[in-house]
């Protein structure tokens, strides 16, 4: 155990934050939600990759810097520190391409994966579907195989970022006798195909970053199969472990609110110790977040399976978010509902979208209840519980 | 950067684990139950013999010279296995503080003592002095304000108070503190005095914890109503599921706390009350759960379960409570005169 940085490790560190302090933009670039943000987010990707940032944790082969979980956690420390733009592509770089390294033909890596490091190609994610949110297995879109290819037909949901993807890896039933696990098939489908459309859902934050996504008559070329036909759950398992290291949920960007909402509390609260007591609560779940991830990272990094912490990540950070934004919207008092314009500009709007979203993480990336499910019977040992509606 | 037991640290906690295993079942805790506190028989010795005590007595003292992250792994241990006897005081708080102040004489009169098993020191941070196996104790560590005293037995007449726990061994102190008892008067020893006492205490309390939530695992999988174990009900996972991760983040910042202790003297204070407010909100949570999860058999004097929801109910609220903690650390965040603490 030494928290100190070793020679490498600060060597690494101080070469990012160089490159970062001369290159991240003094201005914030315009919102993700326009087709300008989406270009502007898309340029400053392509400068992370040609100095060689765009995906630290890749192997070199694959136009990475092959550094392991902890140096990638040096490198989102800094990125954070530097106040770096949103990642535009982080489910290509964090979710499409991990899974493509390490279950792809060279054939489909050639094809796919450097055009995820410059961001030349955004990636989405269609796995939900109406009939099959938290019980994954219960897919029902269709894939029928035939010489010429695999025709898709169905339905995803929830799709987040599809509105500007140029490809979403998909689950798929091949094989429509089977149920459950098997008879899945894991597919790259492009986005600009005709039989795919994608309809924008308006969410209750009033964004719309995630969609529907209709199938219809989609022919996907075998060889935008990963794995085997009928193999797709166990790919989807793969990429889901992924899922864990996205590098961006991390005690510096957590403390870096708790900063801003500090900041928030005006003088005569600061005195208060009902304010005082969850300002404490929260830097200690979020000290036990950054410890709790440094120790599986430096499980992983050692090449050891990670502790029982290793599984209870999601679960810490999304209701310690949670209570974070709460006590912001509670220091804005009726502030908190004014809309853009009406406010005296001090930020309420960002404040309440920020809580939202952190609602929403309480469901995606497999659900609380799930994630407690996988605690108690992967973890402790419990019993499976049934799974199927009788 | 590695933040990860070595295979060294590894190994002294497997030592640990075994001996304790075979000498601190729970009857033998219950034997101490029944002789009032006393009888945790040559325990001691045994704990020096495999380097506890010393672990952090410097190695001219004849001790092992190790680091406080051993210790606090051998604490969790000790936690696990209700120990009774004073070793976070003594191991933790009374090594660490002798081996950096007093002159020579102290240091020479306690600290071989303490490596070999041979002396018992307590601790006092506050009044009343009531003081865990305070009669039993060979000396008592006072602090007062900025002064820290080290107490020989002929120095106090201490009064035995009965609690709800006989091994916790409270005795009631009256005592003059004078020159000749001075250790130093000097606020970095005092404070980190204090700092000690709340690293080590997280540390025990979070093997409290861990014992609780496994005794309740092995409950659950084994008790059966409506036709199947109680443990396949989702309700009573999600309880366990959540005392399971309230014990591992307590015990991810009280191995940080002790490593700071060691490595990161600014940090430590800090560190200490955020890992002792999280063990003592883990013990709470996981004693919550434990004897809810037992039902009737549990709230019996006849079963195990109370010895360690007893001594964990002690814990959270020694050297200060969850809300104690949290309270000081807020303040110190709100307050804008005062430096960051980290992130
Ligand atoms: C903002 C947002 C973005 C998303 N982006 C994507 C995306 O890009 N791609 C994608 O594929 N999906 C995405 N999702 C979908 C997300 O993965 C699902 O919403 C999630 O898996 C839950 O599925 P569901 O909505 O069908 O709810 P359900 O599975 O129907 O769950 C409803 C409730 O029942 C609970 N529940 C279900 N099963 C159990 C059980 N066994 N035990 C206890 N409780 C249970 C759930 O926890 C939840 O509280 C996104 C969702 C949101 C909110």
């Amino acid at each position: 155990m030494d928290l100190r940085l070793n020679p490498t490790q600060q060597a690494f560190r101080d070469q990012v934050r160089g490159w970062l302090e001369e290159n991240v933009p003094r201005e914030p670039l315009p919102s993700l939600d326009t087709r300008e943000g989406v270009e502007a987010h898309r340029a400053w990707e392509r400068r992370l990759y040609d100095a060689g940032f765009a995906a630290v944790h890749w192997p070199a082969a694959h136009g990475g810097r092959g550094m392991d979980p902890l140096a990638t956690a040096i490198f989102y420390e800094e990125y954070l520190r530097a106040d770096g733009p949103a990642r535009l592509n982080r489910l290509g770089l964090g979710l499409a391409g991990p899974t493509l390294i390490d279950l792809g033909t060279p054939d489909q890596q050639d094809r796919w994966l450097s055009k995820i490091l410059t961001s030349e190609e955004i990636w989405c994610q269609g796995f939900s579907e109406p009939g099959a949110g938290s019980d994954l297995a219960g897919i029902r879109t269709r894939g029928e195989v035939r010489d010429d290819g695999i025709l898709v037909n169905g339905q995803k949901i929830w799709t987040s970022h599809s509105r500007w993807a140029d490809w979403m890896f998909a689950l798929v039933r091949t094989d429509p006798q089977s149920s459950r696990h098997a008879g899945l098939t894991f597919l790259m489908i492009e986005m600009a195909d005709p039989g795919v459309d994608v309809r924008p859902i308006r969410q209750l934050n009033d964004a719309r970053d995630f969609a529907e996504v209709f199938l219809t008559d989609v022919l996907v070329p075998k060889n935008n199969v990963i794995g085997e036909i009928g193999g797709g759950w166990s790919v989807a398992m793969a990429t889901l472990v992924h899922e864990r290291g996205s590098g961006l949920n991390t005690a510096a960007h957590f403390h870096k609110m708790l900063a801003e909402l500090v900041s928030m509390i005006p003088e005569e609260s600061r005195g208060d110790t009902r304010v005082q007591e969850e300002i404490g609560w929260l830097y200690e779940h979020i000290e036990a977040y950054r410890y709790m991830t440094l120790r599986t990272l430096s499980e992983l990094a050692q090449k050891k399976p990670p502790g029982p912490q290793g599984s209870m990540g999601k679960l810490w950070w999304s209701e310690l978010q949670v209570r974070l934004y709460e006590l912001g919207l509670q220091v804005l008092g009726s502030r908190a509902e004014l809309l853009d314009g009406h406010d005296d500009g001090a930020g309420p709007p960002a404040w309440r979208q920020r809580y939202w979203l952190a609602r929403a993480a309480l469901i995606y990336a497999g659900s609380n209840e799930i994630q407690r499910n996988i605690i108690a019977e992967r973890v402790l040992g419990l019993p499976k519980g049934s799974r199927r509606a009788v | 950067m590695l933040f990860d037991l070595s295979d060294d640290q590894a190994e002294f906690r497997e030592s640990v684990r075994g001996m304790l295993g075979r000498q601190m079942t729970p009857a033998t805790l219950r034997a101490v139950w029944d002789a009032d506190g006393a009888g945790s028989g040559d325990l001691w010795r045994r704990l020096a013999g495999i380097g506890v005590q010393g672990m952090v007595v410097p190695e001219e003292y004849g001790g092992v010279g190790g680091s406080h992250v051993e210790l606090a792994l051998a604490l969790e241990e000790i936690g696990y296995h209700g120990v009774p006897d004073p070793v976070l005081e003594t191991a933790f708080v009374a090594a660490s503080t002798l081996a950096q102040c007093g002159d020579q004489t102290v240091r020479d009169r306690w600290l071989p003592a303490i490596n070999a098993g041979e002396a018992v020191v307590s601790l006092s941070l506050d009044k009343p002095a009531l003081v865990v196996h305070g009669a039993q104790a060979d000396a008592v560590l006072v602090r007062r304000g900025t002064q820290t005293h080290l107490l020989p037995a002929d120095r106090a007449v201490w009064r035995p108070v009965a609690t709800q726990d006989p091994t916790r061994r409270l005795a009631l102190g009256e005592f003059q503190l004078d020159d000749s008892t001075l250790l130093a008067d000097d606020a970095a020893v005092a404070d980190r005095l204090t700092t000690a006492a709340r690293t080590a205490s997280a540390a025990v309390l979070v093997g409290v914890a861990r014992r609780l939530v496994d005794m309740t695992i092995g409950y659950v999988l084994s008790r059966e109503q409506f036709g199947q174990v109680i443990g396949s009900f989702q309700a009573l996972k999600h309880r366990l599921a959540d005392a399971a991760v309230l014990v591992e983040a307590a015990r991810s910042l009280t191995w940080y706390a002790a490593y700071a202790f060691g490595h990161e003297p600014a940090a430590a204070r800090w560190a200490a009350r955020v890992a002792k407010s999280a063990a003592s909100d883990a013990g709470a949570t996981a004693s919550a759960a434990a004897l809810q999860l037992h039902g009737g058999i549990g709230f019996t004097w006849e079963h195990d379960l109370h010895l360690w929801l007893k001594r964990g109910q002690a814990l959270q609220h020694a050297y200060g409570s969850a809300t104690d903690h949290r309270v000081a650390v807020g303040a110190r965040i709100l307050d804008r005169d005062a430096p960051a603490l980290a992130g």
